[in-house]
Order: C-alpha cells, then structure tokens, then sequence
C-alpha cells in the first residue's frame, strides 16, 4: 500500500522537477528579484527579531527575560498553530474536494486515505512555507543572540517540521469532517457562527491582556510580569503542543538536550497521532464526503438581492456605465463567497472592535504622549491591514479570471478599463472600510479637527496606491492557471506586492502623520508639526507614483495578455 | 465577413499558425477542421483577439481586430470548447451582464433572454448560481451569452461537446438559422459529420498551414476523389504528415 503513496511522491518529485527546469528557462534578471527579495526580507527580520532579543536583555527587563521570552514563544506559536489550522482547512477543502487532480485520482486504484494523505501533505507545504520562511530569522536571532550550542539550529528545525503536521492534520481532518456531515446549508452559518464567536473572544481575551496596568498604582516590574502570565496562562498551559515546541526551543538554547527531547517526543508523538487521526477519518468518511461534495444544490436568487445591486449600481454616480457594471458583477463574486468576506470580516471586525473599545482599555488618553502614540500606531494597524487585504483579495483577482478570461477578452470595451474597474472596486472598498475606521479611532481619542483631516488625507492616498499597486501588479504578474487565491497570492507578484504595500505605507506614514505627531507628544519637538504640509506634498507624490507607475505597466501588460 | 490575411503565430520556436489568409463571407457557414494540435484553437484566439499575430492583420466586418479592437467585438461573439462560467452568478444575471456591456437597453435585454431561455430550454434553472450548472447547462448559457447581442460574426470552438442529442438539434437549428439571417458562423470542430451537415465550405488546417479550403465537393477533388469528408480529412492531412 506504501508503494501507492511512493509513487503519488515520485510523480509529485517529477512535476516538481519540471517546474524548476521551467524557471530556470525564465529570465534570470526574475530569479534574481525574486532571491533578492527573499534575502532582503529575510535579513530585515533577523535584524528586527536580533535587537528585540538583544533589548530584552538589558535592564529594567533582564531579569524577567526567559519568563517574556516564554511567554512570547507561547503566544507566537498558539496563534500558528490556530492561523496554520484555518489556513490548512481553506486551503484543503480545494484540493481535497474541488481540484482535478483529486478527481483523476479517485478514478484510479488509490485507497482513499492515500489521496487523502496525500493532498493533505501538499496542502501542509502550501499553508505552512511561509510560517517556515518567516519563523526562520525568529529562531536564527534567538539562538545567536543567545550563543546557544551548535545543536539548537537543527533540533529547532526539527521542531519546526513536526509542529507544522499538527495544524495541517487537524484542518484536514476538520474539512473533512464539514464537508461530510455538515448540511451545505448549515456552512455559512458555521463561518458566521466562528467569526462572531472568535471575534470577541479574541477581543475580550486581549483587553483583559491590556488591563494589566490597573491593578496597581506603581507598576512594579515582578507584579506585571506575573499579571501577564496569570492573562496569559491559556497559551501557556503545558497541554498545548505550542507550549511544547516554544519551551523545547529554550530548552535547547540553555543548553539542556535531555529536557528539549522529551518535548519534542511529545510533539512527534502528538503529530503522528494526529496524522493517524487523520487517514482514520479519510478511511471512514473521505469518499462520501467526496461524492456529496460534488452534488452542488442549486441556489436560487431572489429578487431582493438584485435590487440591492440595481441600488448599489446606481449609488456610483458619474461613472462609465461598463465600469460600474464590472464592478457591481465582483461585489456579487465576492459577497456570495463566505470565504472571501469572513475573512475581511475578521481582518477589520478585530480592528473594529478594539477602537470602539479602547476607553475601556484604560490608556490615560488625556495624556498627549498616549493620545498621540494611540492615534499612530491605529493608523498604522489599519493600513498595513488594509495592504494585507489588497494583498490577499485585490492582488489575484486577474488571475481569478483565469479560466473565464474569455468573458471580459470578448467585452466590446478597451481592456484598460477592466483594469480601472479592478482599480475602483478595490479603492471604494479599502476607503470606505479603512476611514470608517480611523474614522471610529478619532472619534475614541477625540482628535481636533486638523489631526482627523490629516488622518483622512494619509488614508485616501494609502488606500489609492495600495489599490493601484495590487491591480496593477496583479495585471504584470497574472496567474491565470491557478484558482486557488492562495496559491496566486504566494507567487512572486504576491510577495512583490505586499513587500511593496508595506514600504508605501511605512513611507507615506513616515513622511505625513509621524512628523505632526511627534510635535504634538513633545513640546520640545514642537516644530516638527509645521512638517505636516510639506510632508503631506510628499506624501501625496509619493501616492501618485504609487498610482501611476503600477497602472501604467498593469495597463501595457493587460493589453498584451494572452489567454 | 471575416477577413485574415497572412497571419502567423509564434511560440518560442514553434510555429502554430503559418502565414494563413482566409476570407470568409457575410451569412456564410465556415467549418474548421484538422488534427490535435495542428493550430485551430490559436486560430480562433487569434480572431476573436485574444491572442495577438506575430504577422498578418484580422478584420471583422472591417474592423481590425486589435487596432479597433472594441469595435470589432462588438460585432463579434464566441463560443469557447470549454464552458467556463462565474460561479457565483447566476445565468440570468449573466446573461444581462453580457447584454448591458454590449449596451443593450434593459427591457430589450430581458425580452431578449427569455426567448432565449424559451428556445434553449434554460428556465429550469436560470435563477440558480452557475456553480451548480452541469457542462451541458453551462454550454447552453455559454451559447445563449454568445447570441444575445445579435452578433454579426459568430466564432464557435466545438459547440456540441457535452450537449444531449435534443441540444445538439436545437443548437445546429439555430446556428443555420443565424447564418441564413445573415450573420457569419466560424465553426471549428472534430465532429465531420456535423461539419459536412452544416457548412457551406470546409477548412482543413494541418501544422498551422490551410492545406485545403472549399466546398465538400471541391475538397473530395483536391484529395483525389475520397468519398466523403472523413476521407478527404484523412488524405489531406496523411499528405502533409
């Protein structure tokens, strides 16, 4: 039976094989972005994990270190290990139930568990290569930092490996189970049902965090600490296997292989049992929830949605009629897709939640220095939340059109304006969203005027350029085989946009908000303040290329693209 | 009427479509055929301007294809061999889709998909998103989107793949009724028969060149007195290779 599966490996070793030959035919000067980009990133966080390890060890808080530094590896890893869990379970849904390749395979003499095991192991390489690449420079920082012992950098890979099946089974097997015994019409409801339960949890959980600071007037370093860990003794409980692969790490940086073994054992042990789970469940279940995935009830649609989206076309006055026809037919795409919006849903409900929230949170916002350190660092959340969702929803949605790119080729409109309604349908969405937010945080924090029409200003330019950017590189780097957003948004013009969106908005930030800001925490600095407008031109050129260089090279390469 | 003149299309070394030139004319039913591979899907992609020719221009009905590209498709319909539809549509919202971007007034639009709906036997599921559409459903709504407009020139990749025989009737019915209204139907297929039914002439392309282009009459000539057109299908094609 083993044999089965060596050869599913083998003949994903060869498509693997054939891929890199494919690459290395493409243009060099690419591979070379592209492992520039790597390094760069990957160097950009080593040095920012480095110094925060580094700073950890001085005073006031040198003591305290191997307790934060627990704390912090506990709730690092608890978090994976639930995003890796979600992630896993999106991404497995596709592959086990909706890919072609699944299809092929349940005609040929493969057991169930095999495909199962299978799709669940390239679907473990696609959630977790990022967590891989990223909590790299995390563990390098740590263990150099420490000047731990040779062997910490391979017993950390190991734990690294391991830790990553457990997410990937338990997604798997979570999809598997829905997929089998949930009724269809009950699945919408379970997204909901997990956005507004987790959603507050989440938001409760961290404002108990952040209230650590009321419970004495002089907050003496040992009784925050044990504040902290009394709040956080959830993620810390010695039953979490994210417990088990942070504390291994430490132990394996004090220099103590005997303990780093034995939580490593526990996690190889939990790993495999999970996997067993798992190709246990794919036995019993995964060929009916197969069959029953592939009935898709037909959905009616009634008359009162259509007369939500007649409403929603004529609320874009002054618009080219095709464009906004183009731009009504993807909020219909996006908003009948759970997938999609219980994502954004998550994304901005947590931001939401935690600005109607922070006068409970008790920062002492009549205090400038609070108020003014607050407002920055919300506009910041919001933006750089903003270029993940332009990331991961604007970024592919080209490439989406894969497929069905027939429909907008044959069009009798120019090409351009289907990359402009792209554009428009991402900017309305991003500026409504994100000022209503920093909208919400200005009102909290109780902003004059000027400081919410700097705000407001920052945030048209951001959600401008981060929309154009993700268009417009969607449109030069269009995938148009894949389906799966995931997949599309892990490519090179993925990564390339969302390092991109991340500079726009740290450098647009920088140039307008920071200066103002810092005036107004620092009577000292006072003058910056008067950097506001000239900054703001800055900025707003800054926006403009942003803007037009991603369109203009979008637009070009759209008119040539081929299907 | 369509109008190619020399094109050729490249793909790194390999040439897909060589210098091919045809001209086929207003209310003329035009079949396409040739072996796997041999360039007619890149022959189609290239008239309805969704692949751009290294050489050689296309018009539809004057329009060239790329220069006066908005023109020329809306005049221009096509129906691809693979039905791909958005899934989270339904077929009517579709189908007034395509009709608004052709700039159909609404009222015209709706009367215009019901009898279309009437004809290809859509309303059954009409309402429903497309996700849930068999390839036959989405064939049939695929079609419907491709005469909504009352398209001038129609470009047809294999229309009758994965219709039941009833469909297939319906479909051959109403592409010879629009081409004797005058519009001009390109029909590439595999099914010689469906060919040998329906067109007036036939084309038979083979490594990217047009070996043979006529009537069935002037085809069974040029291949040596075969007798039907599998035959001379089969002559001119073993002739090239």
């Amino acid at each position: 039976m083993a044999a089965r599966l060596i050869t599913l490996a083998w003949v994903r070793a060869k498509t693997l094989r054939n891929s890199l030959r494919v690459l290395r035919r493409q243009s060099r000067l690419k591979i070379l972005v592209i492992l520039l980009f790597a390094i760069a990133l990957w160097a950009g966080l080593y040095f920012v994990f480095h110094d925060g390890f580094r700073s950890l060890g001085s005073p006031p808080l040198e003591d305290f270190r191997d307790t934060i530094v627990q704390i912090l590896f506990a709730v690092f890893f608890l978090s994976l290990l639930i995003m890796l869990t979600f992630s896993n379970a999106i991404i497995a849904y596709g592959s086990l139930f909706r890919s072609e390749e699944t299809a092929f395979l349940f005609a040929r003499p493969f057991f169930p568990w095999q495909i199962f095991a299978y799709k669940v192991s390239e679907t473990l390489l696609f959630s977790s290569w990022a967590f891989l690449f990223l909590a790299l420079p995390l563990i390098v920082a740590y263990g150099v930092n420490g000047r731990s012992p040779w062997y910490f950098y391979p017993g950390a890979a190991a734990f690294f490996v391991v830790f990553a099946v457990i997410p990937a089974a338990a997604g798997g097997g979570a999809t598997l189970l829905i997929a089998r015994f949930l009724p269809r019409s009950m699945r919408k409801a379970l997204v909901l049902l997990l956005v507004i339960v987790t959603v507050p949890a989440a938001i409760g959980w961290a404002a108990g965090f952040l209230r650590f600071h009321e419970t004495g007037g002089s907050y003496a370093a040992e009784r925050w600490v044990r504040n902290v860990l009394g709040r956080l003794s959830l993620s810390t409980s010695p039953l979490l296997p994210s417990f088990w692969i942070g504390d291994g790490v430490i132990q394996l940086k004090r220099g103590d292989p005997g303990a780093a073994l034995f939580r490593f054992l526990l996690l190889l042990s939990t790993a495999l049992f999970s996997a067993m789970v798992g190709v246990h469940l794919s036995r019993w279940f995964y060929r009916s929830a197969y069959y029953r995935a592939q009935f898709r009830a037909r959905k009616h649609r009634g008359q009162w949605s259509g007369g939500f989206y007649r409403l929603l076309e004529r609320a874009l006055p002054g618009m080219n009629p095709e464009l906004r026809l183009l731009m009504v037919k993807d909020v219909k795409i996006f908003v009948r897709d759970p997938v999609q919006w219980s994502q954004v849903l998550i994304f901005f409900g947590l931001l939401g939640i935690y600005f109607a929230n922070m006068r409970n949170l008790h920062y002492d916002l009549n205090l400038p220095y609070w108020q003014n350190f607050i407002s920055v660092l919300n506009l910041v959340a919001t933006c750089l939340t903003l270029s993940t969702f332009t990331s991961r929803f604007i970024f592919p949605l080209l490439s989406l059109e894969g497929r069905k790119f027939w429909i907008l080729g044959l069009l009798p409109i120019e090409r351009k304006n289907l990359l402009y309604s792209k554009f428009w349908f991402a900017f309305i969405g991003s500026f409504v969203i994100s000022q209503g937010l920093m909208g919400l945080s200005d009102l909290i924090l109780r902003e004059p005027a000027p400081v919410v029409a700097l705000h407001a200003i920052a945030v048209l330019i951001i959600s401008t350029g981060l929309s154009a950017l993700a268009v417009g590189i969607g449109a030069l780097y269009p995938n148009l085989r894949e389906d799966n957003p995931s997949k599309i948004v892990s490519g090179f013009g993925g990564t390339l946009n969302l390092v991109l969106s991340v500079a726009f908005v740290a450098l647009v930030i920088v140039l307008m908000v920071v200066p103002y800001h810092v005036g107004r925490m620092r009577p000292e600095a006072e003058f910056l303040q008067r950097l506001a407008l000239p900054g703001a031109l800055l900025a707003v050129a800054v926006g403009a290329v942003a803007v037009i260089v991603p369109m203009w090279l979008g637009v070009r390469a759209f008119e040539r693209l081929e299907a | 009427m369509i109008e190619i003149e020399n094109i050729t299309k490249r793909f790194g070394e390999k040439i897909a479509v060589d210098r091919l030139s045809l001209t086929v004319p207003r209310g003329e039913f035009f079949a396409f055929v040739g072996p796997n591979g041999a360039g007619k899907t890149t022959t189609i992609k290239l008239i309805v301007g969704l692949m751009r020719a290294d050489e050689g221009t296309v018009r539809i009905c004057g329009q060239d294809i790329q220069k006066n590209a908005a023109a020329a498709k809306a005049l221009l319909s096509h129906i691809p061999d693979q039905p791909y539809l958005y899934d989270k549509l339904t077929g009517r919202e579709f189908l007034e889709f395509v009709a608004r971007m052709h700039r159909i007034e609404a009222a015209q639009a709706r009367r215009k998909i019901e009898e279309l709906s009437d004809l290809l036997s859509l309303s059954d599921y009409l309402d429903d998103l497309a996700e849930g559409y068999s390839h036959g459903m989405k064939q049939r709504v695929v079609i419907a989107s491709a005469i909504v407009h009352d398209p001038k020139v129609i470009v047809v990749d294999e229309p009758m793949v994965g219709l039941d025989p009833r469909s297939v009737r319906v479909v051959k019915d109403l592409l010879r009724g629009l081409s004797r209204a005058g519009a001009t139907i390109f029909m590439s297929t595999h099914t010689l028969n469906v060919a040998e039914e329906l067109a007036g002439r036939v084309g038979i392309i083979d490594c990217g060149r047009m070996v043979a282009v006529g009537t069935l009459d002037e085809l069974r000539r040029a291949s040596g007195g075969a007798k039907g057109l599998e035959e001379s299908f089969l002559r001119l094609t073993a002739e090239e290779e």
